[in-house]
């Protein structure tokens, strides 16, 4: 019991202690199922597959992700996605780019 | 006359003369002026010169630019295929490490306690993965969960030994066996058509990913695997067959998928000891509860992507009762199971970024018994039982990035009997609860690595059974001994 209260206390500890990760790559996932599935006509899959991680990390890197997106997905348009949750979809799309070796799970 | 024609002149010329010179002094101050500041313009020039910075002319070679820019393009191309390759010609492994600390209460009908205060147990998932072309995959996990340090009495070792050679202290050590803990190893193949229909589909066959499925996986803080967790959540072998609907019927993220198993198997093992059995090894054991057999459907007819409707059917078969008299599994007949699951991943559109990222669901199951002549459930009539199941999953308010926050509900009937042995909850299935169950947690995030968790489990039991087999084992009328349990767990996670 002490053990647990110990690690109980711990918990706020760790709350303020923890560091902000922004971008979430499984976020992402849903977020282009949600957003971008039907207008890209694609699976999250198959649009991360487009570019190498490289590449993607350039777009985002360069603001141009968005550029990009309407490239691949010609029915989005400017401000479909807001900029704050783009982030989430450029990092599911390097999790999953064409040189990740990551396999998509049934 | 001429001589004072000859004095004008004189005059006139001489006053000319000193007016020429007049005006060349006043010329030449004029210039002396000029020259002054053009003097002074000049040494403005020369100083603003000496300021500017010393433009270097090199001369551009395009073509040569040309050529290096041709260079570095397919460098660029073959460092990428280099890189698909050696990413997607390997295994990809990942990790899973979980070190948790359990603190559980089971209170008696008599009013007594057992617990046990700091039960602490690693577990290890070895994920891997391995796409060998667009179509074909495979992926496997390896397992292990265990408790700290060795077992009272040594009495639960994983291998049965003569003495103690598989003592935990030294399991590494000593030369045992060779078994491994496979949790999953299956093949996948995907499509995008069906023998030439719009119909994207995918097979797969193997000791399938069917524990922690929607949406037990929000409380365990992972992806949804493949069976619906409300009355499946077991390991299991066997296949499933998807289809992607979407395109043929127009109905947004519709799929549904055929899934199947088997659960037991009644095989005679080799070199068996009772000599009527040597001979015949893998023959089926006539003595024996037969194969258990499990075939399903599910179905989703919407998604997309924040409202999603999930709905289940499945058949098992022969499923085992624990026969008291004779201390062994009788198969005491089959059970037909029902869900349908709501889930909205998003509280409306836009309101705030905090509903944005909240997901709920609803969940309503079924089970239905068909017993055979040794009773199901200490019933001999098919009995019906049902369970509902409500949850929240919501990013934390004090650190909303890094942290979700939940709270889960479910309550089960008498006749309730879900399949979900494998549910991660030391203290047994919340979700085969008859009775109530709630669940409050939080799992934070620390580093991309490492995360954290809390959640607090209580069981109410209103029937025995809840956590038993399918027999007379399972029958709620049973003199109900645990009237509630609960457990509280903290864990530190490392996943990469």
């Amino acid at each position: 019991m002490k053990l647990l209260k110990i690690i109980m206390a711990g918990t706020l500890a760790l709350g303020i202690a923890s560091s902000t990760l922004s971008a979430d790559a499984a976020k992402g996932q849903k977020l282009f199922s949600k957003l971008l599935k039907e207008p890209c006509g694609m699976t999250g899959a198959k649009f991360a597959a487009k570019h190498s991680q490289e590449e993607w990390k350039a777009l985002k890197a360069s603001g141009k992700f968005e550029e990009e997106l309407i490239k691949i997905c010609p029915n989005v348009k400017a401000g479909d996605v807001k900029e704050s949750l783009q982030e989430h979809i450029i990092d599911f799309s390097i999790e999953f780019a064409n040189d990740s070796g990551n396999v998509p799970s049934c | 006359m001429k001589k004072s024609l000859i004095m004008l002149s004189a005059v006139a010329a001489f006053s000319v003369t000193s007016f020429a010179s007049d005006m060349n002094k006043e010329m030449l101050n004029q210039i002396q002026a000029l020259k002054v500041q053009i003097e002074a313009l000049e040494k403005k020039v020369a100083e603003q010169e000496a300021q500017k910075p010393v433009v270097q002319q090199t001369v551009v070679d395009e073509k040569r630019i040309e050529n290096i820019e041709k260079k570095l393009d397919t460098v660029s191309k073959t460092a990428t295929s280099a890189k698909i390759q050696s990413g997607n010609d390997n295994l990809k492994w990942d990790v899973d490490f979980r070190t948790q600390v359990d603190n559980i209460q089971y209170k008696h009908a008599d009013g007594s306690k057992s617990k046990n205060n700091a039960l602490m147990t690693n577990r290890l998932w070895l994920g891997m993965g391995y796409k060998a072309d667009d179509n074909s995959s495979f992926h496997g996990k390896l397992s292990y969960n265990k408790a700290f340090g060795d077992t009272a009495n040594h009495s639960q070792s994983n291998v049965n030994t003569t003495g103690y050679s598989n003592f935990d202290w030294v399991t590494n050590e000593n030369a045992t066996d060779n078994t491994i803990k496979l949790k999953e190893a299956y093949w996948l193949y995907t499509n995008n058509t069906f023998f030439g229909t719009d119909v994207p589909w995918n097979a797969s066959v193997g000791r399938r990913p069917s524990t922690d499925g929607l949406p037990i996986n929000l409380r365990n803080d992972q992806k949804a695997n493949s069976p619906l967790s409300h009355v499946v959540d077991v390991e299991f072998d066997g296949f499933s067959v998807r289809f992607d609907t979407e395109l043929t019927t127009g109905l947004r993220g519709s799929w549904f998928k055929i899934c199947g198993g088997r659960g037991l198997t009644n095989a005679i093992p080799r070199f068996d000891t009772d000599p009527d059995n040597s001979a015949i090894a893998y023959a089926e054991d006539e003595d024996l509860n037969v194969d258990v057999d499990l075939l399903g459907i599910i179905a989703v007819p919407y998604d997309d992507g924040q409202y999603s409707v999930y709905t289940n059917y499945a058949k098992a078969w022969n499923l085992i009762g624990f026969d008291n008299t004779d201390s062994e599994f009788k198969d005491v007949g089959d059970m037909d199971y029902a869900t349908i699951l709501f889930k909205t991943e998003g509280i409306g559109n836009g309101i705030s970024d905090y509903l944005d990222d909240t997901i709920a669901f609803a969940s309503f199951a079924m089970s239905k018994t068909n017993p055979n002549a040794l009773e199901m459930l200490g019933s001999p009539d098919s009995e019906i039982g049902t369970s509902v199941w409500l949850g929240i999953n919501a990013p934390c308010p004090i650190s909303p990035d890094d942290s979700r926050i939940g709270f889960e509900w479910n309550q089960g009937s008498k006749y309730w009997r879900s399949m979900t042995y494998g549910e991660d909850t030391y203290a047994g299935s919340k979700i085969a609860t008859r009775g109530q169950a709630w669940e409050v947690y939080r799992n934070q995030k620390l580093t991309d690595a490492l995360s954290f968790g809390l959640s607090y489990v209580y069981m109410d039991y209103d029937y025995a059974g809840s956590n038993s087999f399918f027999g007379a084992d399972g029958d709620p009328d049973a003199t109900l001994n645990v009237v509630s349990a609960q457990d509280v767990r903290a864990y530190m996670r490392y996943r990469f």
